[in-house]
């Protein structure tokens, strides 16, 4: 215990700079905000000067004005795409290797519209990571799964069969749901896992293949899906920094869905004065492999299939958006028990604040709950909770007329954050129509679960400038 | 936040009336619940012990139960004898028999010591002895002429059973740790597993009890009754005697408070409402939350401690007040005439979510303490909490039930209105007339204030807690005088070694460092004793050499020194357990102290770990005992208290800020409750009253409470202001409204705090004087300082060109600090003007000007910046007016970056909030947007949402200024100015100078004025052409400055133009938005 030298002079000390601090910076507060605002209306002029003011705008402060904007026009096949290059660095002073990516990306996108409402559209991406080839300790398998990149995102074709009916074809991404974070009914495509909340939840579905048919009627929308591919989530190889496993994992048994063996999902959605609601089933892949011994007693990974019940609602009062999804799930399974199924039951809440000018600020809390994890279950899932709370915190605030973005997400496992913390923030700044930079760090901080005790020290910080560009007219 | 209110005030009145519809049902399960509860509240405890003060984890408690468990108990009872004729026959037959009484009849005794037993260690024949110092007892004058020669040479008696001038003795009375324990350690030679379960004890709730401390010194101080008139004056003291006498008090206080806080809520009930209604229902309402609460702390297995204590009459007299802003607006409105039920339903629809609020912010401010180290604090704040929680949940739920049963003849309420109503407008009248003053005075106080935090001092001194007259504190510093102290400070150093003691260097080090921390001094601290092992070899060594005083050394060799222990130890006394382990690795070294404040041991207890860490720096020390425990508890409340400041001022901050629904006026809105506050601290710096752990709950008590004044004040003022636009009005209408329950639950407050003034401990009359004195202080600044504030935020002026006198204006008010948002008002003196009604027909034929029933049109969109950086922007946007309602969409075609982006926009009928949905492809799905705060800028440009929006011409006042010619065209210019603050910070512009075009009614020019950082847009029209008949803008010009500099452009282009085509209905769906304009 730390006991300073004489309790009169601490406690002086504390309050002659602590509380009148605290009251007078509060005062300060106040002060710059409103000062500003004498001294500016002090500033104004009167009404003829400030009628004077259009006269001269089109010469002030330097500011040309274009004569006519650039000229737009139709094109029946579209390409664009961006060229990246980016970088992310381990700040952990023990890593072995302290550049963690250096990477160049491509992506390629296609729209055609040939007309008679057809619809084509593909999004490619290309990588090479050279941060292998520089570094000293990047081994195979998760060297060659990082070096070199080619994934085709999404590949569908669309078209709208009558008024109120649309049918689409190919590789595409469903996204269902109202949270920012967390994937309840979200279950259609797999994701990629690879690396541990380093990207929104936009960019971690992975493209399926599927036929996807809407039918449309006032505010309702009825989503009918037949998911055709066998497509897994992509999870960190051996080597990987997020590699959770001590050893290898055993060999993929092959999925239960793919062209002859469909998973089916239905959406019925309603969007209303003042709010949303939507009802979900699914049968489809779960994200959670388990393992478990064949006939032979060779160990296999396996993603169980699993049928899935969910609800959201979202509604807004004034500048606050509430949010709930439920999402009951059967067929969970867990490598601990494999030849048991287990029934969960997923309940979010969330809010979105966004009163504040330009910015958006989100608190999200869900609560996994588990069926009939009796205690000799618990005991042998390893650190298996009959209840998992998970709650996370996200920010965004645009700056300078929408050309400097902030993400600040934090995420807490655990009511409390006992089973690890993770905090991310970025910022992009747009450079110009076509560039963008951006610039960001993650920390996590270690808990009581696997997880976090592998990945506590994967701290980073990452950089990335973008160029997009068009090749219309093609 | 308006239309949610109104929401709110529906739902409670639905609820109210939904409750009395169901009353029986109601009333059955509101109290099925209670008693369900309050049947666990026998299970409640009580425990005014010093260790209750953490909590069962603190560090600092497990090396003190650590220290219990291997040396026994600290917490001693204390007999000091006084008297001339000590050393006489007479007195050690008096003293013999009062040993001998006391070892009989009091429990849970350990040890007791006094010159009777205490030891005498002496050499005869090359043998060692250890007696006691009477032992034979003394049967004549030469034997105890004899035993005062022993006694008054014996350095180890000095201060511990005989003062240094011989004319104080003491008997110490050291009570058992664990009575199971020892208990348990009978068993030992029975039973192979006792150690284990003695270990697993001290772990548990093994320790002495406070029933069973209680018990020990009352038969301590029965025994003593007796021997009061033998010609010598006998004290009691010690931490034991302290703690149980402390503990009666509170008992007898918690009652006394209780009783006095029904009395005086009674009381005041009655004088209010003069209702049977009136007392009985709020009375019964509290009574449920108290009890509730206390059941809460008995399911919890919460015990009822010192600072616990303020929880009943806290909850009473909080509680109270969400019942009485009910009642008055419910007795309010039967006496206009309104049946039963809908005077409760209004009542309740009014008064709903402000109770809510009120008491979330109540509960936030308790609920603060929860992370306080201090267990008893945090579990103040705990259960305040849930108290305040519950009585709010009672209020809800029993009170529009009982009083559906209340037969009342209307009108007549026996309200006192007409007494409060002229004093209430008066000060209306003066907070408006007057409200740079109240600033500066406001100012000049709380200034006064700041200047005295820093003379605060910060104090746990549980004796002075007591008056000065008060027998206890009276024997107690007269012990401490005599004897030179009465508690303990105890070091315990681990050798890390079985036999680590015998090792000369160690021992005559540890002989050194005794003496030093004998020789430390603070200006408060000296130690009276300090003894240790040391003591013990030396007496031990002089004994083996004939009981020479030259050999009251140590032993010179590890050897002798072990031996010498090992004589002493199988001469027949336990003594050596006190001050070593069975394996000989551990030191305890005591040091007997004053009984004085805490904080002041802080010093003391430094410089002592200072040396210890200088002189032994290889082993692993730890300073305990009582001392240790009550400096951690007070370093521990600053510690918290300043945390919990922090979260009390930064949760309610925000909860104002949400309410209000603008962070300035939310955080200026925190002025009146933070003064208050900030002068009651100033005033018990300047009055030198130590801040107590009590003390430091003053400002977040406080905080939470004078909230909800203000609270009720914003939640009205709002309400009037925006259905007058006048802030005078506003303010009055207020005052005459909510300022009467403001006034009565202040009272009722202030009383439920004063009543701590009966309080026989210090530390409860000057919480209670200054928590009270905070919730005064908070009332008038929510009757003056709300009301100035308001008015140099919202009062109107007339319109006048600004001048160098602005300038100066805006000099005096940066001096003025105090009347802070003064600055706000000049930003806001141009807002104001009387509606025109040229000017309003004008505007009117431009609102009804027709544009068309749907339109479609492509959109170049160029932002640029103050460095000319242009960024640009294809839409394409589809309107369609569906009667009142108007639906738009846009869809992004370029950059790359923002392609296939959408937006639609559903305004609904004016008077609602709108619907809108955002696409981002990248997140492959439809966002709904929660869209009451249209200030925010369109896709980055200079158009906010709220431009892209129609508005409503009643929520503005129209003059028309002057007439100009814009490229030829005569026009218009009319001043809008939004009609209250609620248009103002929905939109985000104070005023807009509008250019009307004469022949076409088309609003070819704009300056708006922004609310935020002080900005001017100008909007352009530079080219306006007929299209199908339609006036169409083409182009449009926005630009943003600020003085004159510009800070960004948005230029607007529209091409392929068409209007009333008959858009489809489905091009304005989520569904359109997904699948994009291709």
């Amino acid at each position: 215990m730390n006991i300073p030298v004489s309790g009169k002079s601490w406690a002086c000390s504390f309050w002659a700079h602590f509380f009148p601090g605290l009251v007078i910076g509060f005062c300060i507060i106040l002060l710059a905000g409103t000062l500003a605002n004498a001294l500016a209306s002090a500033g104004e002029t009167d009404l003829d000067l400030l009628l004077e003011e259009f006269e001269t705008q089109d010469t002030v402060a330097g500011i040309e004005t274009p004569v006519s904007a650039p000229s737009e026009t139709p094109e029946w096949i579209d390409i664009y795409g961006s060229l990246s290059a980016s970088s992310v660095i381990r700040t952990d002073p023990g890593s072995r290797d302290r550049l963690a990516e250096l990477e160049a990306e491509l992506t390629l996108k296609a729209r055609v519209d040939p007309g008679w409402d057809w619809h084509f559209f593909t999004d490619t991406l290309a990588s090479h990571d050279l941060a292998p080839a520089l570094g000293d300790h990047f081994e195979d398998p998760y060297r060659s799964s990082v070096e070199r990149e080619l994934e085709v995102r999404e590949m569908w074709i669309r078209k709208s069969l009558t008024p109120w009916l649309d049918l689409k074809l190919g590789r595409q991404i469903v996204a269902w749901g109202s949270s920012e974070v967390f994937r309840l009914v979200d279950v259609v495509n797999p994701t990629d896992q690879r690396e541990f909340a380093m990207t929104d939840i936009e960019d971690i579905r992975l493209g399926q293949t599927m036929t996807r048919m809407d039918m449309y009627t006032g505010p309702w929308n009825l989503t009918l899906l037949m998911v055709h591919g066998d497509r897994t989530p992509r999870t960190p190889e051996q080597g990987s920094d997020f590699y959770l496993w001590d050893a290898p994992l055993p060999d993929l048994v092959d999925t239960d869905t793919g062209l002859d063996r469909p998973g089916f999902a239905g959406a019925l959605t309603g969007r209303f004065t003042g709010w949303d609601a939507g009802l979900y089933l699914a049968r489809v892949n779960d994200d959670t492999p388990y393992t478990f011994q064949d006939n032979q007693g060779i160990d296999r990974l396996k993603y169980p299939k699993i049928n899935m019940a969910g609800l959201t609602l979202a509604k807004t009062f004034g500048n606050i958006l509430l949010k709930s999804e439920m999402a009951f799930l059967d067929g969970l399974k867990f490598s601990q028990a494999p030849e048991r199924e287990f029934q969960g039951l997923d309940v979010l809440a969330g809010i979105e604040y966004s009163g504040f000018t330009d910015t958006t600020i989100t608190l999200e809390m869900v609560n996994q709950h588990i069926f009939s994890l009796d205690a000799d279950v618990a005991n042998a899932l390893e650190r298996m909770k009959k209840n998992h709370v998970e709650s996370a915190l996200r920010l965004t605030r645009d700056f300078k007329n929408d050309t400097i973005h902030l993400t600040v997400v934090a995420g807490f496992m655990g009511a409390t954050g006992q089973l690890g913390t993770f905090q991310r923030a970025e910022i992009e700044v747009d450079w110009s129509d076509t560039v963008y930079l951006k610039f960001g760090g993650i920390l996590y901080h270690n808990g009581d679960s696997n997880l976090f005790e592998k990945i506590q020290d994967n701290d980073r910080i990452f950089f990335s400038i973008c160029k997009d560009f068009s090749l219309s007219g093609m | 936040m308006t239309l949610f209110k109104q929401r709110a005030d529906k739902f409670f009145q639905t609820m109210s009336r939904t409750l009395i519809r169901h009353r029986f049902k109601t009333l059955l399960l509101v109290f099925t619940l209670f008693f369900a509860l309050a049947s666990n509240l026998g299970k409640l405890g009580i425990d005014a012990s010093t260790e209750a003060f953490l909590h069962h984890n603190d560090p600092s408690l497990l090396s003190y139960n650590k220290f219990k468990h291997q040396f026994g108990n600290d917490d001693l009872i204390l007999i000091a004898i006084e008297s001339d004729q000590i050393f006489t026959l007479d007195f050690f037959n008096t003293l013999n028999q009062l040993h001998n009484e006391l070892e009989a009849n009091v429990p849970y005794i350990d040890d007791i010591t006094s010159l009777i037993n205490a030891r005498n260690t002496f050499g005869k024949d090359d043998s060692l002895y250890v007696n006691d110092l009477c032992d034979p007892f003394p049967t004549t004058q030469a034997d105890i002429d004899d035993i005062r020669k022993r006694a008054l040479s014996n350095p180890l008696y000095e201060n511990l059973v005989i003062s240094g001038d011989g004319r104080v003795t003491s008997i110490v009375i050291q009570l058992v740790a664990s009575p199971k324990l020892n208990e348990a350690e009978l068993l030992a030679g029975f039973e192979d597993d006792t150690e284990a379960a003695v270990e697993d004890q001290t772990t548990t709730d093994a320790w002495l009890t406070v029933e069973q401390n209680g018990e020990a010194v009352e038969a301590v101080w029965a025994v003593l009754e007796s021997y009061r008139d033998k010609g010598f004056h006998i004290s009691l003291s010690g931490t034991a005697s302290v703690n149980h006498f402390i503990k009666d008090i509170l008992l007898i206080d918690t009652a006394r408070f209780l009783k006095l806080a029904y009395l005086g809520v009674m009381v005041f009930l009655v004088i209010v409402f003069r209702r049977v209604t009136g007392v009985i229902a709020p009375i019964l309402i509290v009574t449920l939350s108290l009890i509730s609460a206390l059941s809460l702390m008995a399911i919890t297995g919460v015990p009822f401690k010192i600072p616990t204590e303020i929880l009943p009459s806290f909850i009473l007299a909080v509680g109270v007040g969400y019942s009485v802003h009910i009642l008055a607006l419910f007795y309010n409105r039967l006496k206009k005439g309104a049946t039963r039920e809908d005077a409760i339903a209004y009542a309740t629809g009014h008064s709903g979510l402000a109770v809510v609020l009120t008491g979330l912010t109540t509960s936030a401010g308790l609920f603060s303490f929860s992370g306080s180290e201090v267990a008893p604090i945090a579990e103040l704040g705990l259960f305040g909490g849930a108290g305040v929680f519950f009585a709010m949940i009672y209020t809800f739920t029993l009170l529009p039930p009982i009083l559906s049963f209340v037969r009342l003849p209307r009108g007549e309420t026996g309200e006192a209105r007409k007494g409060l109503d002229p004093l209430l407008e008066s000060i209306a009248r003066f907070s408006t007339t007057y409200p740079v003053h109240i600033l500066v005075v406001s100012f000049l106080f709380f200034l006064g204030a700041c200047l005295g935090l820093p003379r605060l001092n910060f104090s746990h001194d549980i004796l002075r807690w007591l008056p000065e007259t008060e027998v206890l504190r009276i024997d107690s510093e007269r012990i401490d005088a005599s004897l030179k102290g009465s508690v303990n400070m105890e070091i315990v150093m681990d050798t890390g070694r079985e036999n680590g003691l015998y090792d000369p260097d160690f021992m005559a080090r540890l002989d050194a460092a005794a003496n030093r921390i004998a020789a430390l001094q603070t200006p408060e601290v000296t130690a009276g004793k300090v003894w240790s092992i040391a003591d013990v070899l030396k007496e031990t060594h002089k004994a083996l050499h004939n009981n020479q005083d030259a050999f009251y050394t140590l032993p010179g060799t590890r050897e002798l020194m072990a031996q010498e222990l090992f004589l002493f130890e199988n001469s027949g006394t336990d003594d050596l357990e006190d001050f070593t382990d069975s394996q000989f690795s551990l030191v305890r070294v005591s040091v007997k102290l004053p009984f004085i404040d805490a904080v002041a041991y802080n010093g003391y207890i430094n410089q002592v770990n200072e040396l210890l860490e200088k002189e032994f720096p290889e082993l692993s020390i730890e300073t305990t005992g009582l001392i240790m425990i009550y400096s951690k508890v007070i370093a521990a409340g600053i510690d918290s208290m300043g945390k919990s400041y922090i979260y009390a001022f930064g949760t309610i901050s925000l909860m104002m800020i949400l309410m209000l629904g603008n962070i300035r006026i939310g955080a200026i809105a925190m002025i009146p409750n933070l003064i208050p506050i900030v002068l009651t601290l100033g005033l018990a710096g300047w009055l030198s009253i130590p801040v107590s752990l009590f003390i430091m709950l003053v400002g977040n008590i406080a905080m939470g409470l004078s909230v909800d004044d203000t609270i009720h004040f914003m939640h009205n003022f709002k309400h009037y202001f925006g259905k007058t636009g006048d802030a005078a009005e506003a303010v009055k209408k207020t005052l005459l409204t909510a300022g009467r329950p403001m006034m009565i639950t202040t009272i009722v407050l202030t009383m439920g705090f004063f009543i701590y003034l009966f309080s026989d401990m210090n530390h409860l009359t000057h919480f209670g004087l200054l928590t009270g004195l905070a919730i005064i202080l908070a009332l008038v600044a929510d009757f003056f300082l709300a009301p100035a504030l308001v008015m140099v935020l919202y009062r109107k002026r007339p319109v006048r060109p600004l001048s160098g006198l602005a300038g100066a204006k805006a000099a005096i008010i940066f001096f003025t600090l105090a009347a802070v948002p003064l600055a706000y008002s000049v930003a806001q003196a141009q807002t104001a003007g009387l509606d025109d009604k040229e000017a309003r027909a004008i505007m009117e034929a431009v609102d009804e000007r027709y544009d068309g029933d749907d339109r479609t049109s492509s959109m170049t969109m160029m932002l640029i910046d103050k460095n000319n950086n242009q960024r640009v922007r294809h839409l394409k946007v589809f309107t369609r007016d569906e009667g009142p309602d108007t639906w738009s969409a846009m869809f992004f075609l370029s950059p790359v970056d923002v392609r296939d982006t959408a937006f639609l926009s559903h305004d609904i009928d004016k008077t609602n909030d709108d619907d809108q949905w955002l696409y981002l492809p990248a997140l492959h799905k439809v966002k709904r947007i929660a869209s009451d705060d249209k200030t925010a800028s369109f896709m980055g440009s200079d158009l906010s949402y709220a431009d892209m929006t129609d508005r409503e011409l009643e929520l503005y006042d129209f003059t028309i200024l002057k007439e100009v010619e814009v490229r030829g065209n005569p026009c218009w210019v009319i001043q809008s100015i939004p009609r209250t603050p609620q248009v103002v910070k929905d939109f985000g512009y104070t005023k807009s100078i509008l250019f009307v075009r004469k022949d076409c009614y088309v609003v070819v020019r704009s300056i708006h004025f922004v609310q935020e950082g002080n900005k001017l847009k100008y909007l352009d029209i530079p080219k306006l052409e007929k299209i199908d008949d339609i006036w169409t803008a083409l182009e449009l010009q926005v630009t943003t400055k600020k003085g004159k500099k510009t800070l960004h452009k948005t230029i607007l282009q529209y091409k392929d133009i068409v209007y009333n085509q008959g858009l489809p209905g489905n091009i304005f769906t989520t569904r359109q938005l997904e699948k994009g304009i291709n």
